[in-house]
């Protein structure tokens, strides 16, 4: 009987140092187990993958820096998967500063990164290092949400007109013949793709006011939290593919052949998943039986 | 590492354990990490969105020909008018406050007309064309695909009806609603089993940042 009191009356500072512990302890075997690759995950990596070289590659970095650990990976995966690829990346946010910081963040990182392995040779089919306005864009933040995604089906610069440097974007070489979204063609011919990182629902207006419009190929990177409300729309054809928060992060770095953040991480997930699933089955058994008795 | 960097992993790892604090108990410690980052998050939402909104809309109102400067002009006007919903003024100029009124039934305006066409042709038609699936005699499809789309198919019905609200709960319909509840049930555990993933990956985040940039354990 005592036993079943003391399931019922765990003090919860201890759940949080068992749950603190279940998550650190791992990280120190330093081991980033495989994943295993689900198809809305690989169909996003696919897709990208077979882009022809120099396609264009638009991100929109919906979230801030509480949502970072979730889809910075993303972020920096998709990428260096584009940089890889030759593909040139273009990004925005709506999110007013958290989404300037996150996102400059992710994808300076990924450059740095980038720039730093073709000066060690391990991207021998490029000699000159990723420039600004070349190989990548940054056009920053416009206020307005779906008013600012129906404007760039039909003129990017009607809603940007410099980038976030204030730098005139017809005078980018990466914007020329880069006029409006349905520039990034369709999902039977592609020549480019946006996808949207997510924290919130952001990614429901890109997919009803953005996507449905133009017709041009989308997919989503998104907090678990939000992934469920976003199914409907894999289901219904209007997005290619999910990138599911840091599991979708961990799976999309194994397709691009490196282990970050993500799959690092992947330990602690699912160790401190089995601690939570004992602790809810102890606190019910606990409850159940102290209630028969 | 230069100095600025270090002293910013330094500034996090001290104010993540002054948010952590709060799991043993509230403290004037985590109090002032939380009115910190209130302070510096409203700073830093003044100062990008003048320099990425308000500063590029007046710019681009001053560079656009023609009409076009009209009509941006017009907007940036507009959008001023919104100052007028400030208590200075509406201590001070209490008769001009009805002009933020302007922008406010404008914005509504727009949204509406925009959400009325567009949610219809982006969400309403595709959504439900995606539930017009083959139940019976579907060529190649295994009968994993079929189990799936009655899953689908009864899984749209029985949610629906269980907003019926014109009808007793009772008999044959009772069993119906029963039905739906369970399917709304299943929706939200897996909606509640993403949340828990979710926010044990911010912790994992977290202590990334402790081990990796702070602590240089990993």
């Amino acid at each position: 009987m005592r036993f079943l009191y003391i399931l019922t009356t765990i003090d919860r500072r201890i759940i949080y140092a068992l749950v603190f512990l279940a998550t650190a302890l791992p990280f120190l075997f330093k081991k980033s187990p495989d994943v295993q690759i689900t198809p809305e995950v690989e169909r996003v990596y696919r897709f990208i993958d077979r882009l022809p070289a120099g396609s264009r590659i638009v991100i929109s970095a919906d979230y801030g820096p509480s949502s970072m650990p979730e889809i910075q990976p993303m972020l920096y995966a998709i990428c260096k998967h584009a940089f890889t690829k030759g593909h040139k990346v273009y990004l925005l946010t709506h999110w007013t500063y958290q989404g300037l910081i996150a996102g400059q963040d992710g994808i300076m990182s990924a450059v740095r990164d980038f720039n730093r392995e073709i000066k060690e040779g391990k991207h021998p089919e490029r000699t000159d290092t990723l420039i600004e306005g070349v190989d990548y864009v940054s056009w920053g933040f416009r206020p307005g949400g779906m008013a600012v995604m129906l404007l760039m089906n039909s003129d990017i610069r009607m809603a940007f007109s410099r980038d976030v440097r204030g730098i005139l974007l017809d005078s980018l070489p990466a914007m020329q013949g880069f006029r409006n979204l349905r520039d990034l063609g369709t999902v039977e011919n592609p020549k480019g793709i946006l996808i949207g990182l997510e924290a919130g629902f952001t990614g429901d207006v890109w997919v009803v006011y953005g996507q449905a419009q133009g017709r041009w190929p989308m997919a989503l990177g998104s907090t678990a939290v939000v992934t469920p409300s976003y199914y409907t729309y894999l289901e219904a054809g209007q997005i290619i593919g999910i990138l599911g928060g840091l599991k979708g992060a961990a799976e999309y770095e194994q397709l691009a052949g490196f282990k970050g953040q993500a799959s690092i991480g992947m330990l602690s997930q699912s160790i401190v998943h089995i601690l939570v699933v004992v602790l809810i089955f102890l606190g019910n058994l606990g409850f159940f039986l102290a209630r028969r008795k | 590492m230069n100095i600025w960097e270090l002293i910013g992993i330094w500034l996090a790892a001290i104010l993540t354990f002054a948010v952590f604090s709060f799991l043993y108990r509230d403290n004037p410690v985590y109090k002032w990490a939380e009115h910190l980052f209130v302070g510096v998050s409203a700073a830093i939402g003044v100062y990008a969105t003048l320099d990425q909104a308000v500063v590029p809309a007046v710019r681009e109102a001053l560079a656009f020909p023609g009409v076009f400067k009209l009509v941006t002009w017009l907007a940036v006007v507009l959008g001023a008018l919104i100052l007028f919903k400030l208590e200075i003024f509406a201590t001070y100029l209490p008769n001009l406050t009805f002009l933020s009124r302007y922008p406010i039934a404008f914005v509504t305006g727009m949204g509406v007309g925009l959400t009325l066409v567009n949610v219809v042709n982006g969400y309403l038609f595709p959504q439900t064309q995606a539930t017009f699936l083959p139940l019976f005699n579907i060529q190649g499809a295994n009968w994993l695909t079929i189990l799936n789309n009655w899953i689908i198919v009864l899984g749209v019905v029985f949610a629906l009806m269980y907003f019926f609200f014109s009808a007793q709960y009772k008999g044959r319909l009772g069993m119906v609603l029963r039905v739906g509840i369970t399917f709304l049930m299943v929706a939200f555990g897996a909606m509640f089993g993403y949340t828990v993933m979710a926010r044990l990956s911010l912790l994992i985040g977290r202590i990334y940042f402790l081990l990796h940039d702070w602590l240089h354990l990993i």
